[in-house]
């Protein structure tokens, strides 16, 4: 039996207007469950919208860059109800990988050949059906030893000229890399969206960055203490909990600046970002309300929410919403680096790999384990010295774990 | 031992070309040829006797009809003798030029069948003679494909070559293969006075060009001539003292016919196989192809090969192009054979002449492009010398209008088919040549108005759509 279902848009946070970046079948295609059908782009990410159940897509509702919303339709599927096996052996599961483009420019420039020689090299020949350049340019640049596929043409519609050819070549002799091949790959999707924002913030926040380094021997034995009791707990979740804790004092630091630059909207919650690393590019999914949940719990809201992270996963939603953001390389390395602001946020926590130091406690050094800390504050919002001081509350709380219950 | 920088392995115009273009770059060549005379088949039994004999053609038919213009010519005396004179003296004066420019470039012309005996050395069959080269270039052709089944043995079973020889009108012919050759044979012995019968193997006559540029000259031929043929296979050939008895197996064909002559023009055989190509270590495939790169060279560093020995399409212009790309990179230039379009052409009675992408290679790509049709019934020129039948059709890139390709049937397809390969190598637009002023009242004119057709600015015929 066959029967045609529609498939709608599901919820996908609160957004009315999402861009249709991919559509990722067409109509007579069979898709299993859980396929991706189309791919969104919101501000903050991009996400594939996957089919609710197997069939074949009879109608397409949606084109790429149709804006699309909660309950709109995007296409019929003829399902059928019995045999999905059929469905599954026709199905073309489209691939989440990132793209690399295969027009890869390589360019070898070549010593002028002795004239009783035959050339060996490879000669640059025929120009795809992307580029056009008439057969003298073609023949300049095979003397020249260039491949015409790197070369971006100024003539109408991309035509390669003389002028093009010639500037290519300069241009490879002057960077010196004239034997250096190299390769052109674009940006993954996340990339390009987040180095937009990046450079905003970079460019738009006066940032000051406060450093500073904390005993955590405490942290570590307690720690230590619920390993051995099979309860593991990274130095992120206490971090976490002690940021929210300085929060509450400074409501400075949980708060965003409006975009007329002139009023701060504090923040009654408690919602941290956590950037997260994946093969695609930096995330940034948000942990809510975490003064009221316990370590434990937001240990395993943290695994959870990253490993989805990785997956491409996330919802929209779950990217939104926080007043603070913490940024962790410690699992990684480094001494120290200067995290940028999240804006409209107005403060960032950097964190540094843990190191055994030599401390003096008076009489002597002690071995003691101590992680680095950076604070990125937007300097319009926060001054010196209350960055100072809310840093020195940050120490006073990781190093002293009790104080979190406070 | 004759010792030569470059050995040319076949004098047609590939051979030759790439003797001559290496020589002008200061190499010492040696061009070595099996038949007395220069010039390959293009030269002596193939493109330019045939145009010769087709001229003839033309002048017969348009005498035929020159009673429409108010002319009225007593029936045409054909003169064999005098017909064949002409086609050699037009053969002997190309093919002697070529000597001597040969001579004035200092090219070794050295008469013989050069067989390899190792990737150095070249010997001259049936002789002691030994070239020893440092680089060569196999131009070696191709020749008529024989089946075995058909009785060429009876001269009256005859390939192109032995119908160009022309040794007497046969009153009913058969031409075995629908294909450029096969038909412009049928034009010149259908002037000359003989039935002509056509068969073809596929379901259009010239299967490559695009079935609406071809429809044209089908017409007139489904008109003068007795049969043709479609689909059809040809299934058996045997000598009988009446004539050629010939099988047929087809739909429209009878089950067999008996012809005074029959002419097979069924294709070409490289000829790759027949130089001992395997002592130089050369690789030749199964059909006798020998593979080069878009250098022309072969497998073997210093040997390069040219023209049809290298693959389809068999023309002679092409040959002669990767004959100065073989040449140059020998002698150092960074050469190489990246053309975008080699034309092909039929001198048929109306001519048929295509370059670029036809239409149904387009749609076999799932390309999106824009056509403009423009019928020669509306041009001028074409109804002034009596003719109404041509069709120009261009084909252009949906999205940028980039000419892809075009198909010319008329009078001179061939000469106009040249704008259009030109327009491709500079990547014209359809309005680069609809907006160049072409000279009114010339056939050339048909090109830009298949250009305006597409384009939608055509006032000569109402537009296909609406104008932009």
């Amino acid at each position: 039996m066959t029967t045609q279902k529609n498939v709608e848009l599901p919820d996908i946070g609160d957004f009315d207007a999402v861009d249709i970046i991919e559509v990722l079948v067409k109509v007579g295609d069979s898709v299993n469950e859980n396929d991706s059908i189309i791919t969104l782009e919101t501000d903050k990410a991009t996400m594939e919208i996957p089919a609710p159940f197997a069939g074949k897509v009879s109608a397409l509702s949606v084109k790429v860059g149709d804006k699309v919303a909660k309950g709109d339709l995007i296409l019929t599927l003829d399902s059928e109800s019995e045999n999905s096996e059929d469905a599954e052996e026709a199905s073309n599961t489209p691939e989440t990988v990132i793209q690399v483009s295969n027009d890869v420019a390589s360019e070898i420039i070549s010593d002028s050949v002795n004239e009783n020689e035959i050339p060996k090299e490879e000669i640059s020949l025929n120009p795809d059906s992307n580029y056009h350049a008439s057969p003298s340019i073609r023949k300049l640049a095979r003397e020249l030893g260039v491949s015409l596929s790197g070369i971006n043409g100024t003539g109408k519609k991309g035509r390669i000229l003389e002028e093009d050819l010639k500037s290519h070549v300069k241009n490879i002799l002057k960077n010196g890399n004239a034997l250096k091949e190299v390769e052109v790959i674009p940006l993954s999707r996340i990339k390009k969206l987040s180095g937009k924002h990046l450079s905003k913030c970079w460019s738009s926040i006066p940032h000051v960055t406060q450093f500073d380094e904390v005993n955590i021997d405490q942290l570590e034995k307690f720690r230590k203490h619920q390993k051995e009791k099979n309860i593991k707990l990274s130095p992120l979740v206490f971090i976490m909990k002690a940021v929210v804790q300085v929060l509450k004092r400074h409501p400075n630091f949980n708060a965003s600046l409006d975009e007329t630059a002139e009023n701060l909207v504090l923040k009654k919650y408690f919602n941290l970002g956590i950037a997260v690393d994946t093969h695609n590019g930096l995330v940034v999914p948000v942990i809510k309300d975490v003064g009221k949940k316990s370590l434990m719990e937001l240990s395993e809201e943290l695994s959870e929410i990253s490993q989805r992270a990785r997956e491409g996963k996330l919802d929209a939603n779950e990217m939104k919403g926080a007043g603070f953001t913490i940024s962790s390389l410690g699992g990684i390395g480094g001494t120290q680096f200067t995290p940028i602001i999240n804006s409209p946020e107005v403060a960032i926590l950097g964190v540094s790999r843990t190191q055994i130091k030599p401390v003096w406690n008076g009489s002597s050094f002690e071995p003691t384990a101590m992680i680095p800390l950076a604070l990125s504050y937007d300097h319009r919002v926060i001054d010196g010295a209350e960055g100072a001081r809310f840093m020195a509350e940050l120490n006073q709380v990781l190093s002293n774990i009790m104080e979190m219950l406070l | 031992m004759i010792k030569t920088q470059v050995l040319v392995i076949g004098s047609g115009p590939g051979g030759y070309t790439a003797a001559f273009r290496a020589a002008d770059l200061g190499k010492d060549v040696t061009l070595i040829e099996r038949y007395e005379s220069l010039g390959g088949v293009c030269l002596n039994v193939g493109c330019i006797p045939s145009k010769s004999l087709l001229h003839t053609a033309e002048v017969i038919n348009e005498s035929k009809h020159a009673s429409e213009l108010g002319v009225t010519f007593s029936k045409p005396k054909i003169d064999l003798k005098g017909v064949k004179q002409n086609k050699d003296s037009i053969v002997n004066k190309l093919t002697g030029g070529i000597q001597a420019l040969a001579k004035a470039r200092k090219v070794n012309v050295i008469n013989g069948y050069g067989k390899f005996i190792s990737k150095n050395q070249v010997a001259l069959d049936g002789s002691d003679e030994v070239i020893e080269f440092e680089q060569c270039i196999i131009s070696v052709g191709s020749r008529v494909t024989k089946f075995p089944m058909f009785p060429f043995e009876d001269e009256r079973v005859m390939d192109s070559t032995d119908a160009l020889l022309l040794d007497d009108i046969p009153k009913r012919m058969l031409v075995v293969g629908g294909g450029i050759i096969g038909l412009e044979m049928a034009s010149i012995y259908d002037a000359l006075g003989s039935e002509i019968t056509i068969v073809e193997l596929g379901g259009q006559i010239i299967p490559a060009a695009d079935k609406d540029i071809v429809n044209p000259l089908f017409k007139k031929a489904k008109k003068n001539y007795a049969n043709v043929f479609l689909n059809t296979k040809v299934t058996s050939m045997s000598s009988l003292k009446k004539g050629i008895k010939v099988e047929f197996e087809g739909k429209d064909a009878p089950k067999n016919d008996t012809f005074d002559k029959v002419l097979v023009a069924v294709g070409r055989t490289p000829n790759g196989n027949l130089i001992d190509a395997d002592k130089a270590g050369v690789e030749v495939n199964e059909t006798g192809f020998i593979e080069t790169d878009r250098q022309m060279k072969t497998n073997v560093e210093n040997i390069f090969a040219i023209g049809d020995v290298v693959g389809q399409p068999m023309l002679a212009h092409k040959a002669v192009h990767e004959a100065k790309v073989a040449a140059e990179v020998i002698c150092g230039e960074k050469s190489g054979f990246d053309v975008l379009t080699i034309p092909s052409v039929a001198y048929t009675d109306p001519e048929v002449a295509w370059t670029g992408k036809t239409e149904k290679e387009l749609k076999e790509e799932g390309v999106d492009f824009n056509k403009g049709v423009f019928p020669w019934a509306a041009s001028g020129r074409s109804l002034s010398i009596g003719r109404s039948e041509g069709v120009s059709k261009a084909l252009f890139d949906s999205k940028s209008g980039k000419i892809l390709g075009m198909g010319i049937c008329g009078t001179n397809a061939g000469d106009l088919i040249s704008e259009a390969s030109l327009a491709i190598e500079m990547g014209c637009d359809m309005s680069d040549i609809a907006l160049t002023i072409h000279a009114h009242p010339t056939l050339s004119e048909t090109t830009a108005f298949a250009a305006e057709m597409a384009e939608g600015t055509i006032t000569d015929l109402m537009p296909p759509r609406k104008r932009k």
